[in-house]
C-alpha cells in the first residue's frame, strides 16, 4: 500500500487515512465528522471541491482544506473499488491495522497516542 | 421564562412548562420531527443580541406544558460558528433570556448513526436528561442496517426510540418516552463516553484551578464546559470563563493544553476517543451488511455531480426555477395588483374627497399592495428551493458553482440567493438563511440587491422604447432593443463579482471558516416541510417587511401631497367651469334643436355631459348615430369637452406634485441630479421611487401630466417624455439622459422592502445603510459615466 495525499487522488479511490491535516481548524472539524487515522474513505469525486465518503456520509471539501492529508490507497480496479473494499474499522474496534503501525514513526504528533489506537 | 420567582405569583400549571431542546446534527430531518411534534403551533423570533433565528412550539404533554426550541443543526458543541455557539450555549443554559433546558431531544439518523452518535455522546455528558429519536430507520432498514434500539437503551439508560419523522411514525412513542423522562426528573445515563487520561487530567486540573478562585472553593461548572474550553482554545467556553476569572485562565489554559497533550490537539484526542467508544458500542448493537451497496442515491450523484451531465441538469433546473418565478407569479401578481387597486377605488366611492381618502386610497391601500404584489414570487420561490432542499439536491448545486464563486470569495451556497434576486432581491436575501458562513452571508445579501430584479424592468421597458431604435444586429439575429435589456441584466451580475471580492476582503474581514458540506441523500420531499416552510416564510415577509414599506410608502405619499394648496385647486375649478360653459354654449343650440324635451338652456354644461350619457341617442354603437349629422357634430364636442377636463385634471394633478414638499425637494437637490443630466423633475421621481424604483414610471406620468396610471406601455408617457422640453426649450430627454436614468435605476437600492429584510436578516441597521449607501453611490457614478460618454461620442 502506498501512502497518496487525499487532494491527489483520482475519482473512485478509496483508501484508509493514513495521517490528518496540520490545519488544527479543519481538521478538527474533519476529525468529528470521522475522517480519523485508520478510517476507510473514499474520493467519490476528485478536483476542487472534493466530494469524499466517509461511512454512509458524503461531505464536500475544498481541496485546500484537505492539505496534508494523506490515504493507503487501495489497489482495486478505479470505480467499484470502494465498493468492494472492506475497511470496517469504523465499525468494529479491530485491532491495530498494519497501516498504523507503519506510520508510527513517520508521524510527529501521533506519538504519544498509546490511547488512541482505534 | 419562568423563572423560580415568577411562577411562585403564577397559577401552579405555569410552573409546569418544561423546556424541550431538539439537537442533531444538519440533514438528519430535525425540522421535520419539530413541525411533527408541534405542528402550526409555532413562533419564529431572533436569540437575544444574536441573528440566529429562534424557532420554538408549544404543546401539552400529559400533566406537562412543553415549550420545544429547535436548535440550528450542527455536528458537535465545539462550536465553530454562530448557530453552533448558540446550541452550545442553550445546552449549557448560559445565554442570556433562557433559562435551562429540562430535556435534551437528540435527533439521529438511523442510516449515518456513527457520526451521529457523536454529538449524541456529548449531549449525555451534559446531565440533563436526553431521549434520542433515531429518524429515517424506514431508510437504513432499507439499506440492510440493524439496530438494536432496546438493547441501546438498556445500555445507556436512556430511551433511543425509532421514528419516521416526515411519515409521522414513532412520534407518539418518543412524545409518551419524553413524558416518562420528564417524571423520572434528572435521571443521568447508565454510561458515558470514557474520556482518556489525558482530558480527564486537564479537566481536573482547571477545575482545581477554578475551585481555588471561588468563594465556596468548589467548581461551579459542569465537567462538559469545561472540557470544551480546554479543548477549544479561544472559543465560547474559554471566553465565558475569562469574564469571570480574567486573562489569567487564558495562560492557565494554555499551559493545561500544552502539558496534557503534549503537542498533540486535543481535539484530535477528543474526536478519536468519542469514536472510539461509538465504535465499541455499536459493534453489538448495530447490524450492518460488511459491503457498502452502491445506493440509488449514489447513482443519482454520479449523474447530478457530474462535470458535464450535472452541468446541463443544474442549468436546466436553474432556468426552470426562474422562468416558474417570473411566469408563474405574473397572473397571480397582477390579480393582487388589480384586486387593490379595486380596492382603492370602492374607498374613493365611499369616501369624501381630501386628503383622508387619498391617504387610505394612494396611501396606505396602495402602499399593502406595493408589499404583498412581491408574496406570489417569494411564495413560489420558496416553495421550489423548499422542495430542491428537501430532496438533497441544493448541496449538489453548490457543489457544482462553489468552484466559480470561490473565486469571489464567496461559496457555492451563495448561487440560490443570486439567483433568486433575479426575480426579487426580497426572497433572495431571505434565501441566505441556508449559508452557515457569516461572512459569506452578509457579502451575498449585500451584493443580491445588484441583481436586475423585475421591479426594474419597467424602468427598463419604457426608456428602451422610447429611446433605443428597433434595429436588428448582426444580419437580423438579435433585435437591438432585447441586446441592451440583455445588457442591463449582465450590469448588476458584473459589478457584483468585484464588489463582492472587495467586500469579503476589506470590510467583512475575520476568520474564514471552512467550507464542509454535507451531501446528504436523496429523498422524496415532504409536503408538509414544504408547505409548512412556505407559511412561515410568507408569514415573516408579510408581518415584518410589510410594516416598513407601508410607513415609508406613506411618508412619500404625504411629501407629494401636502401642502396641497386651495388656491391650485380654486384655480383648476374655474378652468373647469369655463370648458364647462364652453361645451353648453356650442352644445345647446343643437341639443335643443334635437330634442326640447330632455336638454334645455338651464341645464349647465356638466348636466349635459351627464345626460348625454343616458341618452340611448349617444350609446356607440347606435344605429342612429351614423346617419345623424347632428348627433356626430354633438358627440364630437362632447368628446373634446371630454378630453379638455381629462387635460385640465392631468395639469392639476402636475402642478399640485409640483408644489408638494416632495416637489420642492426635487428642486432642492437639482444641482446634485445636474451631473446626470437630470432636471429637478427627474430627481423629483426619483426620491419618490425611495419606497420601491417601480414607482418611478407612475411617478413621471404625475409629474408630465399623463395621471398616475401610467405604466411602461403607455403610450402618452412614452410620448410626454420624448416631448418633454426643459426650460430652455431644448428636449429634456435624450438617449444619454435615458441611459443615465437607465443606469442609475439598475444599480440603486431604491427599494425599501429589500432594506427591510436586510435590515431584519442582519438584524442591525447598519447594514441595510450600507447597502443604501454603496448602492446609490454606485448608481450615481454609473449614471454620471453613462451620461457624459453618451454624450461625448454619441451625440457630439
Amino acid at each position: 500500500m502506498k501512502e497518496h495525499f487525499l487532494v491527489d487522488c483520482r475519482s473512485g479511490a478509496s483508501g484508509v487515512v493514513s495521517r490528518v491535516g496540520a490545519d488544527s481548524f479543519l481538521a478538527a472539524r474533519l476529525q468529528e465528522l470521522g475522517i480519523l487515522p485508520g478510517v476507510w474513505i473514499r474520493v467519490v469525486r476528485s478536483g476542487d471541491p472534493v466530494i469524499l465518503q466517509i461511512g454512509d456520509s458524503r461531505f464536500c471539501v475544498r481541496a485546500r482544506d484537505l492539505r496534508g492529508f494523506s490515504l493507503y490507497l487501495y489497489d482495486g480496479d478505479s470505480d467499484d473499488a470502494g465498493y468492494s473494499a472492506i475497511f470496517p474499522s469504523e465499525l468494529s474496534p479491530a485491532p491495530a491495522e498494519p497501516a498504523l503501525s507503519m506510520t508510527g514513526a513517520s508521524e510527529p504528533s501521533w506519538g504519544n497516542s498509546s490511547n488512541l489506537q482505534l | 421564562m419562568m423563572s423560580g420567582q415568577v411562577s411562585s405569583t403564577l397559577p401552579t400549571a405555569d410552573a409546569a412548562i418544561k423546556r424541550i431542546a431538539l439537537v442533531g446534527n444538519p440533514n438528519t430531518g430535525k425540522t421535520t420531527l419539530f413541525n411533527a411534534i408541534t405542528g402550526l403551533n409555532q413562533k419564529v423570533a431572533n436569540y437575544p443580541g444574536v441573528t440566529v433565528e429562534r424557532k420554538s412550539g408549544r404543546l401539552k404533554l400529559g400533566a406537562y406544558r412543553l415549550e420545544t426550541i429547535d436548535l440550528p443543526g450542527t455536528y458537535s458543541l465545539a462550536a465553530r460558528s454562530l448557530d453552533e455557539s448558540v446550541v452550545t450555549d442553550v445546552l449549557f443554559g448560559c445565554l442570556d433570556g433562557e433559562p435551562p433546558i429540562d430535556l435534551i431531544v437528540a435527533i439521529a439518523d438511523a442510516g449515518n448513526l456513527t457520526r451521529n452518535l457523536y454529538l449524541v455522546s456529548q449531549a449525555l455528558e451534559l446531565g440533563t436528561p436526553v431521549v434520542v429519536a433515531l429518524n429515517m430507520m424506514d431508510i437504513a432498514e432499507a439499506k440492510g442496517v440493524k439496530i438494536d434500539c432496546e438493547g441501546l437503551s438498556q445500555r445507556l439508560g436512556v430511551p433511543f426510540v425509532p421514528v419516521c419523522a416526515n411519515r409521522r411514525k414513532g412520534i407518539g412513542e418518543l412524545l409518551s418516552r419524553m413524558e416518562e423522562t420528564l417524571e423520572q426528573g434528572g435521571s443521568k445515563p447508565r454510561e458515558t463516553p470514557i474520556l482518556p487520561e489525558t482530558l480527564r487530567l486537564g479537566i481536573y486540573r482547571l477545575k482545581e484551578w477554578i475551585a481555588a478562585r471561588s468563594p465556596e472553593g468548589v467548581c461551579p461548572f459542569r465537567d462538559a464546559e469545561l472540557l470544551r474550553a480546554l479543548v477549544d482554545a479561544g472559543k465560547g467556553a474559554e471566553k465565558r470563563l475569562a469574564i469571570l476569572y480574567g486573562e489569567e485562565i487564558g495562560v492557565c489554559l494554555e499551559s493545561l493544553r500544552l502539558q496534557v497533550g503534549k503537542g498533540a490537539s486535543l481535539a484530535a484526542i477528543e474526536a478519536e476517543a468519542r469514536y472510539k467508544w461509538i465504535n465499541n458500542l455499536l459493534a453489538s448493537y448495530i447490524q450492518k451488511p460488511d459491503r457498502l451497496v452502491r445506493t440509488r442515491s449514489d447513482r443519482i450523484d454520479e449523474i447530478l455531480t457530474h462535470k458535464l451531465f450535472g452541468g446541463a441538469v443544474f442549468v436546466f433546473l436553474m432556468a426552470f426555477v426562474f422562468q416558474a418565478i417570473y411566469v408563474g407569479a405574473g397572473p397571480l401578481m397582477d390579480a393582487i395588483d388589480s384586486g387593490f387597486g379595486f380596492l382603492g377605488e370602492i374607498v374613493s366611492a365611499f369616501l369624501p374627497e381630501g386628503a383622508l381618502r387619498s391617504l387610505i386610497a394612494d396611501g396606505i391601500i396602495a402602499g399593502a399592495g406595493g408589499v404583498l404584489v412581491f408574496l406570489p414570487q417569494i411564495a413560489i420561490l420558496f416553495f421550489l428551493i423548499a422542495i430542491l432542499e428537501d430532496c438533497g439536491y441544493l448541496p449538489r448545486a453548490a457543489y457544482l458553482m462553489d468552484k466559480l464563486l470561490s473565486h469571489c470569495g464567496l461559496s457555492g451556497k451563495s448561487f440560490i440567493p443570486m439567483l433568486s434576486s433575479f426575480a426579487c432581491a426580497i426572497p433572495g436575501i431571505m434565501a441566505t438563511r441556508t449559508i452557515e458562513n457569516r461572512r459569506d452571508r452578509l457579502v451575498t445579501i449585500l451584493v443580491a440587491p445588484l441583481m436586475s430584479c423585475s421591479a426594474r424592468l419597467p424602468v427598463y421597458l419604457i426608456f428602451i422604447a422610447a429611446f433605443i431604435p428597433d434595429e436588428r444586429l448582426f444580419g437580423s439575429w438579435i433585435g437591438l432593443r432585447g441586446f441592451v435589456l440583455l445588457l442591463f441584466y449582465l450590469l448588476g451580475v458584473g459589478l457584483a463579482i468585484p464588489i463582492a471580492w472587495f467586500l469579503k476582503k476589506v470590510l467583512v474581514k475575520g476568520y474564514d471558516a471552512p467550507f464542509v458540506m454535507e451531501m446528504p441523500s436523496y429523498k422524496i420531499p415532504g409536503l408538509r416541510t414544504v408547505f409548512l416552510f412556505v407559511f412561515e416564510q410568507s408569514k415573516a415577509f408579510v408581518l415584518r417587511a410589510g410594516t416598513v414599506i407601508l410607513s415609508v410608502t406613506v411618508v412619500v405619499w404625504a411629501l407629494a401631497y401636502f401642502p396641497h394648496s386651495s388656491s391650485i385647486l380654486q384655480r383648476y375649478d374655474r378652468l373647469r367651469d369655463e370648458a364647462a360653459e364652453q361645451f353648453r354654449k356650442n352644445s345647446l343650440p343643437l341639443l335643443t334643436m334635437l330634442d326640447s324635451n330632455a336638454y334645455s338652456s338651464s341645464m349647465s354644461g356638466g348636466d349635459i355631459g351627464k345626460a348625454m350619457e343616458n341618452d340611448p341617442r349617444f350609446q356607440n354603437p347606435s344605429p342612429q348615430l351614423s346617419s345623424n349629422e347632428t348627433l356626430e357634430r354633438i358627440l364630437a364636442l362632447r368628446n373634446s369637452y371630454q378630453e379638455e377636463l381629462d387635460r385640465i385634471g392631468g395639469e392639476e394633478q402636475g402642478e399640485l406634485v409640483r408644489s408638494s414638499f416632495l416637489g420642492r425637494l426635487g428642486k432642492w437637490i437639482e444641482p446634485a441630479v445636474q451631473p446626470l443630466g437630470w432636471d429637478w423633475r427627474i430627481g423629483m421621481a426619483a426620491i419618490s421611487s425611495l419606497p420601491a424604483r417601480e414607482l418611478v414610471v407612475a411617478s413621471l406620468g404625475t409629474i408630465f401630466n399623463v395621471g398616475a396610471d401610467s405604466d411602461e406601455s403607455s403610450v402618452s408617457l412614452r410620448q410626454a417624455i420624448m416631448e418633454a422640453k426643459r426650460d430652455d426649450g431644448a428636449p429634456l430627454f435624450n438617449l444619454a439622459v435615458a441611459l443615465s436614468i437607465m443606469v442609475f435605476f439598475a444599480l440603486c437600492c431604491q427599494c425599501a422592502a429589500t432594506l427591510a429584510v436586510i435590515r431584519r436578516e442582519t438584524n442591525s441597521w447598519k447594514w441595510p445603510l450600507f447597502a443604501f449607501g454603496y448602492m446609490t453611490a454606485l448608481g450615481y457614478i454609473g449614471a454620471f459615466a453613462a451620461y457624459h460618454l453618451t454624450m461625448k461620442f454619441y451625440l457630439s
